[in-house]
């Protein structure tokens, strides 16, 4: 049977190179993730623990007398050199430029893990070296001087040092202790004996530790484990959410490579029936195609294997972690193999029994009966019906519990899913025609893909449901988090609608503040906003704001300005209307009150700030930023301020709204990445349904050209099936993930307490739906061509042969 | 005959070959030869049956001047157009409008209905269906209440007159049809060649059938015969029982 197994595969690669795709992603994104995660950690470990890196023993503990400990640990037979191992992190700022340094004094030659490629060690605390990342980050070289956070001060660089690059920080070296040391009590000893054998010795020498305090006495090896075990519980929360977008990835494989299989199957009825008429068990019919399974599984999973591990090392040379080397875990990857074969065998078992349940002679009758479309069963259309209404009563549920929200919501997400795509077969042919009768105007061409596309239903549901469940999920995340983000910020801007307020507490803003600050790069705008101290309620000090002028040239929301006659306060205490001190009398105004306005302000109208009895003056500016996000468009103001005369205020919520964006922008462009596997996957599945179906139409293609089709014109008319099947499937993706998405969102909302729920803003993110859209129908035309290439080299004549 | 069809062209002969040869394998040491010089001008308008043994070469013949399939040397003229002279672009569109086919396998497809299938030519034309020619040739097979049937819904008979309707409705200078009976029982198979007759007496239809039937040959009122890829007798007027001993003679 395994014979039989190898030769079908042998015999016809191309019917089974969709499969093997699939395998190999699903597989290979699980090895990437394995490799990769290992690799940073142990990078990362390395990169933390790098005073310990040449050391043959450590110890750690609190010592009244540091000086003596090192003394103790000298005078130890067989210890050649022992050293503190002292660091701190700091900052290093370089005009706009700031950096994280752990700082290390000079090693001693023992111990140094870098040398020097350009200048000299440090040799004075005032002189540092880095690395050449550190000195690019900061755009300086060797010779240029350099802020040191705290009470450092500036330093001079003398060396560049051959430290590799990390995406989680830089080392540099000074020639003396390091500021705020944070970690004295660690010593690092090399030795030319055995370590393990030095250890006792060294526990007789040590002096007594601080009272309460441990001393931990190991070797250099053990050491270095135990810091890298330290940082597993860290990574292995990014390996398991990692570990799930794969488990989505495989998810789609199984259905894609049970689809595949459907299809082969059908196409070897006869060959099938020919086994069974002349004698072979159902059983033998059944292990051929689960041996052939196992085949599969096995080369796409040790091809993934490759895949991922390759591109697990370019992730690692991209972050700078190969330097430390690439971490294979040949349990991870093991199991990786095992659940690629173990995928394929079990999307097979469905397409197999399918197989065997066809007795003989009806798998050798030419046509397949059209009972057989028609058992798309009632059983199917009554379980989906339940499912659906299950889900829809959940989420009734949901809208009204408030503590269990999520847990319904996510019951009725997985039931409506099910619903979704299990009735997949009863409305994709339908929609397909029905975009095909919409598309029927462009030709005959379209008009037949359209048919040709939902002739199966079976197989365009399967195809089309792959996609949905991708696209679905990527979707539902990206509403999610989309929504969050649009939620959040505009949450943010309701309360501080302006980026940057800058004001005096005495005094006018001086003059010059106002240009510097109008001048600076990172801002947009800054407008003066006048003010009059006026007295409220025995205060001397409300100061009286004129905000409509500066709210117009700013372009801040409508619900700001203030009408005449009006003022508006923070949500304090205020009686209905305020009599206020006016040029011709008193004023009376109505009390508006605004959660935004802080105790001390008031906002007028400019009329009625005209009305209003003293000398304005300018006490504040608002500022508007060029990015928001952008802490150094934020420290120019800061500076700006901080240098200017008198006390000055800063004040705003822009850099973290900004924050808050771009945080969650690059956490939806990852989502889309990671989960975009189970997309291609998912096209691979529209290829390859495509592909196996023009095998079987190769009579009909060949008929189309007889009667005066081009080759040009079958092509095309792959193109439009690929298209359709892929603009159904991620169109009702779409549909199916906005909705679970607001679902998700909305739930969580609802656990959260009445009063502290914020308005939720239903959000798309349109740019990255867009290029979702354009990417899958621009992969189905890529997946259409090998079919379609097919297709259009039948030859006419092929249609008047006999079968 | 009785009048032209609107668009045949007023050329002397509907379609013919001119030294025509067809050399499969060339330059190989198993190269086979299909045909070996063949010269034929069919008259617009006339029923002709090609006849010949299994490998005499009659359907690459048929294949050669249909445009399906390119000879090695040697002209294949429809109409003006010299087949062998243009690009396989143009012969498609020549096959597309100026040829039509009828299978043995009747060859229609099954997504499209009765009626889809028959106007499918002129849909790829993006051409207008003439209502009139439709109903008078949909009519003439009796298909009048069968159009919205798809071909699995047909009977062989049914597919096959379907099948000539569609290879009518374009207004063909020629129709191939290649064994038209040789999946009908003899009842269909005899109607289905009285209506090519029809076809060609009445309407002046141009018929190149491909067949191995002597019986068959009797409706045609030319019989081309072949024998290893040479016309060996041409008989104006064939009765079944002289193509019968043509055969016999032959010793096919």
């Amino acid at each position: 049977m395994l014979r039989d197994a190898t030769n079908e595969i042998r015999l016809h690669p191309g019917r089974f190179i969709a499969t093997l795709l699939a395998i190999a992603i699903s597989v290979g994104f699980i090895a990437a993730i394995s490799t990769l995660v290992s690799t940073e950690q142990q990078a990362m470990a390395r990169f933390t623990q790098l005073p310990l890196s040449r050391s043959d023993a450590v110890v750690d503990g609190q010592f009244e007398d540091p000086a003596a400990v090192t003394a103790a640990l000298r005078s130890v037979d067989g210890v050649t050199a022992v050293a503190t191992a002292d660091k701190a992190i700091t900052l290093l700022t370089h005009d706009d430029k700031t950096v994280f340094v752990t700082l290390v004094p000079v090693p001693l030659e023992q111990f140094q893990w870098a040398r020097i490629d350009e200048g000299r060690w440090p040799t004075d605390v005032s002189e540092i070296a880095l690395s050449l990342d550190g000195l690019t980050k900061l755009g300086l070289s060797v010779g240029d001087s350099v802020m040191v956070e705290g009470d450092g001060g500036q330093a001079t660089i003398v060396g560049r040092t051959t430290d590799p690059r990390a995406w989680f920080g830089v080392t540099g070296y000074v020639g003396g202790p390091v500021p705020d040391d944070d970690t004295a009590g660690h010593w690092v000893l090399r030795t030319d004996r055995d370590p393990a054998t030095l250890l006792p010795a060294i526990r007789d020498v040590l002096p007594e530790a601080l009272p309460g305090m441990n001393i931990d006495v190991s070797t250099g090896d053990d050491a270095r484990a135990a810091a890298l075990n330290d940082l597993t519980g860290d990574f292995d929360v990014f390996r398991t959410l990692l570990l799930g977008f794969a488990g989505v990835a495989l998810v789609v494989g199984i259905i894609t490579i049970s689809n595949t299989f459907t299809i082969l199957v059908a196409q070897r009825r006869r060959q099938i029936g020919l086994l069974r008429a002349v004698g072979a068990s159902t059983g033998q019919v059944r292990g051929r195609l689960l041996w052939e399974a196992v085949l599969l599984g096995l080369i796409g999973s040790l091809l993934g294997l490759g895949v991922g591990i390759a591109v697990a090392a370019v992730g690692a040379t991209i972050t700078g972690s190969l330097y430390w080397g690439l971490v294979l875990r040949p349990t991870e990857l093991l199991a990786a193999l095992g659940v690629g074969v173990l995928a394929t065998l079990l999307s097979v078992i469905g397409p197999s029994f399918t197989a065997t349940r066809v007795s003989p002679v009806e798998a050798l009758q030419a046509v397949p009966s059209a009972a057989r479309a028609k058992r798309l069963s009632m059983t199917r259309a009554v379980l989906c019906a339940l499912f659906g209404a299950a889900g829809i009563s959940l989420v009734a549920v949901s809208r009204m519990s408030d503590a269990w929200a999520l847990a319904w919501a996510m019951g009725a997400g997985f039931l409506l899913s099910v619903a979704v795509l299990g009735s997949a077969p009863f409305y994709i042919p339908p929609l397909l025609r029905l975009l095909g009768r919409i598309l029927g105007f462009t030709g005959a061409t379209t008009r037949l893909a359209a048919t040709n596309a939902a002739r199966n239903p079976q197989r365009a549901a399967a195809t089309a449901v792959a996609l949905m469940l991708a696209v679905g999920l990527v979707v539902t995340l990206q509403v999610a988090v989309s929504t969050v983000r649009t939620s959040g910020v505009a949450a943010i801007n309701e309360r501080y609608p302006v980026d940057v307020t800058l004001r005096t507490y005495e005094g006018p803003v001086p003059e010059s503040l106002f240009e510097h600050v109008r001048g600076l790069d990172g801002v947009s705008d800054a407008v003066e906003v006048s003010s009059k101290v006026v007295e409220i309620d025995g205060y001397e000090s409300w100061s009286i704001r004129n905000v409509n002028p500066a709210r117009v040239e700013l372009g801040l929301p409508e619900d700001l300005a203030a009408p005449d006659g009006v003022i508006i306060l923070g949500q304090h205490s205020f009686p209905e209307t305020l009599d206020l001190p006016g040029v011709a009398g008193p004023v009376t105004l109505k009390v508006q009150q605004s959660a935004k306005l802080e105790w001390g302000d008031g906002a007028v109208s400019e009329a009625t700030f005209a009305q209003l009895a003293g000398t304005p003056r300018v006490a504040e500016l608002w500022v508007k930023l060029v990015d928001r996000s952008s802490a150094t468009d934020l420290n120019q103001v800061v500076s700006a301020a901080e240098a200017a005369p008198g006390d000055i205020g800063v004040d705003g919520q822009a850099f973290v709204a900004g924050i808050l964006e771009q945080v969650l922008g690059i956490v939806l462009i990852v989502l889309t990445a990671l989960l975009g596997v189970a997309v291609v996957i998912a096209l691979v599945g529209v290829g390859n349904t495509l592909g196996l179906s023009v095998i079987e139409r190769q009579r009909e293609s060949a008929l189309l050209r007889a009667l005066g089709m081009q080759r040009a014109g079958l092509r095309w008319m792959l193109v439009v099936e690929a298209l359709m099947l892929a603009l159904v499937g991620t169109g009702i993706g779409i549909l199916a993930g906005a909705f679970f998405g607001w679902l998700g969102v909305s739930s969580a909302v609802l656990m959260m307490p009445a009063e502290s729920r914020t308005p939720l803003h239903f959000s798309v993110d349109v740019g990255l739906t867009v290029l979702l859209v354009a990417v899958c129908l621009a992969a189905a035309c890529l997946a259409s061509v090998l079919p379609g290439r097919r297709a259009a080299n039948a030859t006419p004549t092929e249609a008047l042969a006999v079968e | 005959m009785s009048q032209p069809l609107p668009s045949a062209p007023l050329t002397s002969h509907a379609c013919g070959a001119h030294r025509l040869s067809k050399v499969y394998g060339v330059g190989t040491d198993r190269q086979v030869v299909a045909l070996d010089d063949v010269s034929v001008t069919i008259a617009p308008g006339s029923f002709t049956a090609i006849m010949g043994p299994s490998g005499s070469g009659k359907s690459t013949l048929m294949h050669c001047m249909a445009g399906l399939d390119r000879a090695t040397s040697g002209d294949a003229w429809m109409g003006g157009d010299n087949l062998s002279q243009l690009s396989e672009k143009h012969v498609t569109r020549i096959r597309r409008d100026k040829v039509g086919f009828v299978f043995q396998s009747f060859n229609l497809l099954p997504t499209l209905t009765a009626q889809q299938n028959i106007v499918l030519p002129l849909d790829l034309a993006g051409r207008k269906v003439d209502r009139a020619h439709f109903a008078q040739v949909v009519d003439s097979l009796g298909l009048g209440d069968r159009l919205t049937h798809r071909p699995s819904q047909l009977s062989g008979g049914q597919q096959q007159r379907v099948a000539i309707a569609r290879a009518l409705m374009t207004r063909p200078q020629v129709v191939f049809a290649d064994e038209p009976t040789g999946a009908l029982d003899s009842r269909t198979g005899t109607s289905l060649l009285q209506y090519l007759r029809h076809c060609s007496t009445e309407l002046g239809q141009t018929i190149i059938m491909v067949t191995h039937d002597p019986k068959a040959a009797g409706y045609a009122d030319r019989a081309l015969v072949l024998l290893d890829g040479r016309i060996v007798d041409d008989v104006a007027r064939p009765s079944a029982e002289l193509m019968l001993a043509t055969f016999g003679r032959l010793g096919a």
